[in-house]
């Protein structure tokens, strides 16, 4: 005989739930108490070790009184011991996200000359999310971002530091120092974080991404399209980011055949969140007419003709029905071939999904025009039925 | 040193299966009596499956609800002992911390907390007495060279009743004393060196349970106090209050079908809340064989 027994738990007060008890107040006092940098290290050591958000003010009062005498501990195993204390607080006042401490974790930030003290410290702020700190953190970011630090090491670690504060802080003046730590001198791991944190800082980066868009090189501004895709930015916001990618795209004379190839990937993509967001309306349609006149390759040309299909406006179906118009001109004139063929068939699907009626007349002078192929002239004519 | 949450969940497992125990007859002088009354009954045994909720994932939130950090935690075989904490930040893809734990003999010996990139931060170890009770610990640096250590003595009952802070040279820089009354701990006095009060905390109790934890300064003034409310017999709130009665904070618990910890949110005085933590469990079976009469 096998009997369950569920067990309603009669918890051990004090210790399941980690309340502050004699041990805080112990190690509160010892740390008051300390004299010299190793008690208060082997003190701050305790503290800490107690997980107890109670202990927030002695360790900000213990932070301040340890910036406040940064300049008696400059030899060198003072130093590093000063840096290990200073990281201790700063990471405990992060964790319990000591907001009164915010000031001094950014003196630390700024005054403390050990690389991981300082990124603690700016961890421990986005940590707090305390915004006011997010505009002087992503200048920071920025700053080194430019170029490596006389120690390469040191500016790795401010800038890591810097990354994960923004993408807890999540704030949108985050975005444009770590969408450019993604790729600037740092190390795989650092980059990787960057790359990484990009899609947490702002669920509409929508400005930001124009912004690099606009200035940057075509390797950016695809990186830039594609942060854009994936972010949580509605769809209105995406399409107006695409539409500009793809009008910079046109734009953009390339250098050789590689920036050639880039270009012609941020207008496919551009493409691509027209007919995944559906964009309608006039503002795109333009570079969809460029892409299909002078695309790097088909895949461009026929990404450009759903994209006038999907659209369905009436200046999207104007630039339909004179592609088809002019395709079948050409076919009157006896230019053919199969890639033509292959574009009428696109064009013709495009035309029939943008129910647009000003692609009718286009529809009609196909459909009775033998010069085409029997497949062609069958997809005019169910485009046209459909249109009934 | 104080108990954190991972030393909470197995102080909880311990605590469980005491209940568990208790459910043998057999083995207590009332099981005995009981055995006797019931001679004209046939004795017959049942195996008793106990299902003990043991944590596995801790997930903090910010007040808006998006998620600061995780923890996860990680035990043996038989799901008994923990051997790792993971702290993780959502930012970041390795943990940020984590802590090892070693045992011998079925009690640990020590804890290593390292670093992110995996050097060590600190080390915790620890020594027990013939009777198995802690005896002293140790905190150790990077390095490790002994930071500061802890001594501890038991009375006969094995309760806690002195705890004394040496530093790193070994010399005592504090002394705490446990009183113990009727229903329990019912003060702690906090000493210096010099036989100095720093600071003494009293517990009072109502109804078997821990109703106040008052704090007193050397001066025997109060200067806060913890008031423990209970919704049947699990805690349900845990205020912090100032020496004036004025609410600092509040911690509200929320519970699972098996009476296991399922949420804590802290408050501020305002009532706004700050932050709140989640608890996952995996469920143990524990099997005992248990003696009952028909």
């Amino acid at each position: 005989m096998k009997r369950i027994a569920s067990i309603v738990l009669v918890l051990a007060l004090g210790v399941v739930f980690g309340f502050a008890d004699e041990t805080t107040e112990i190690y509160k006092i010892l740390y008051q108490q300390a004299e010299g940098l190793p008690q208060k290290y082997a003190a701050a050591l305790n503290l800490v070790g107690l997980n107890d958000k109670s202990t927030a003010p002695v360790l900000a009062s213990a932070l301040d009184e340890l910036i406040a005498t940064q300049k008696n501990y400059q030899a060198g195993v003072d130093q590093e011991l000063y840096a290990q204390t200073v990281r201790l607080l700063c990471q405990a006042l992060g964790d319990y996200k000591y907001e009164a401490s915010a000031s001094s974790l950014w003196t630390v930030a700024q005054d403390v000359a050990d690389p991981l003290a300082e990124a603690e410290a700016i961890m421990a702020l986005g940590k707090i999310r305390d915004l006011d700190y997010a505009e002087r953190i992503a200048l920071k970011l920025r700053d080194l971002n430019f170029q490596p630090t006389a120690d390469r090491d040191a500016g790795e670690k401010v800038a890591y530091g810097c990354i994960v504060a923004l993408d807890k802080l999540k704030d949108s003046r985050g975005f444009s120092p770590v969408f450019f730590a993604a790729d600037a001198w740092y190390s795989q791991r650092v980059r990787q974080q960057a790359a990484q944190s990009l899609p947490n800082i702002a669920d509409d980066p929508t400005d930001a991404i124009k912004a690099i868009l606009g200035s940057e090189s075509p390797d950016r501004q695809l990186r830039a399209l594609m942060a854009e895709t994936a972010s949580k930015a509605k769809s209105d916001r995406k399409i107006e980011a695409a539409i500009l990618a793809l009008n910079l795209g046109h734009l953009k004379v390339p250098h050789d055949k590689s920036e050639a190839k880039t270009l012609s990937d941020l207008r496919k993509l551009a493409l691509r969140s027209f007919i995944a967001y559906k964009a309608t309306g006039a503002d795109p349609v333009d570079g969809c007419s460029s892409s299909y006149a002078n695309g790097l390759d088909d895949e461009e040309r026929l990404f450009a003709l759903a994209a006038l299909g999907v659209n369905g406006s009436d200046p999207a179906a104007s630039a339909l029905r004179d592609i088809l118009l002019k395709l079948n001109e050409d076919q009157q004139a006896g230019v053919t071939d199969e890639t033509r063929n292959r574009m009428a068939k696109a064009a013709i699907d495009a035309a029939s999904s943008s129910k647009n009626k000003l692609v009718k007349p286009a529809l009609v002078a196909i459909s009775i025009d033998e010069k085409w192929s029997g497949g062609v002239i069958a997809a005019a004519q169910v485009a046209l039925k459909a249109m009934q | 040193m104080k108990k954190s949450t991972y030393l909470s969940i197995c102080t909880l497992v311990i605590a469980i299966n005491a209940l568990a125990g208790c459910a043998t007859p057999g083995a207590s002088p009332a099981g005995k009596a009981k055995e006797a009354t019931a001679v004209q009954k046939i004795a017959k045994q049942r195996t008793v499956v106990t299902k003990v909720p043991v944590l596995v994932k801790e997930t903090s939130f910010y007040s808006d609800g998006l998620v600061d950090q995780y923890i996860t935690y990680k035990f043996d075989d038989a799901k008994k002992l923990l051997l790792e904490k993971a702290t993780y930040d959502t930012s970041r893809s390795d943990p940020v911390e984590r802590l090892a734990f070693e045992y011998k003999d079925g009690r640990e010996t020590a804890e290593t907390l390292y670093e992110s990139d995996g050097k060590v931060r600190s080390r915790r170890e620890l020594s027990y007495d013939a009777k198995g009770l802690l005896a002293s610990e140790r905190v150790l640096d990077s390095k490790g060279t002994v930071q500061s250590s802890s001594a501890y003595a038991f009375d006969a009952k094995g309760r806690k009743t002195e705890w004394r802070v040496l530093d790193a040279s070994g010399s005592a820089k504090a002394l705490t004393s446990y009183v113990y009354g009727t229903d329990g701990l019912s003060a702690i006095e906090m000493r210096d060196i010099g036989g100095k009060v720093t600071g003494t905390i009293k517990l009072e109790y109502a109804a078997g349970k821990l109703d106040k934890r008052s704090y007193f300064g050397p001066d025997g003034a109060l200067q806060k106090y913890e008031a423990y409310v209970y919704s049947g017999e699990l805690l349900s709130s845990l205020e912090s209050r100032r020496a004036d009665g004025s609410l600092e904070g509040k911690t509200a618990y929320d519970y699972g079908s098996s009476g296991e910890l399922a949420k804590a949110s802290e408050y501020d005085a305002s009532g706004a809340l700050r932050s709140s933590t989640g608890y996952e469990y995996m469920f143990r079976e524990d099997s005992s064989i248990e003696t009952y009469y028909e």
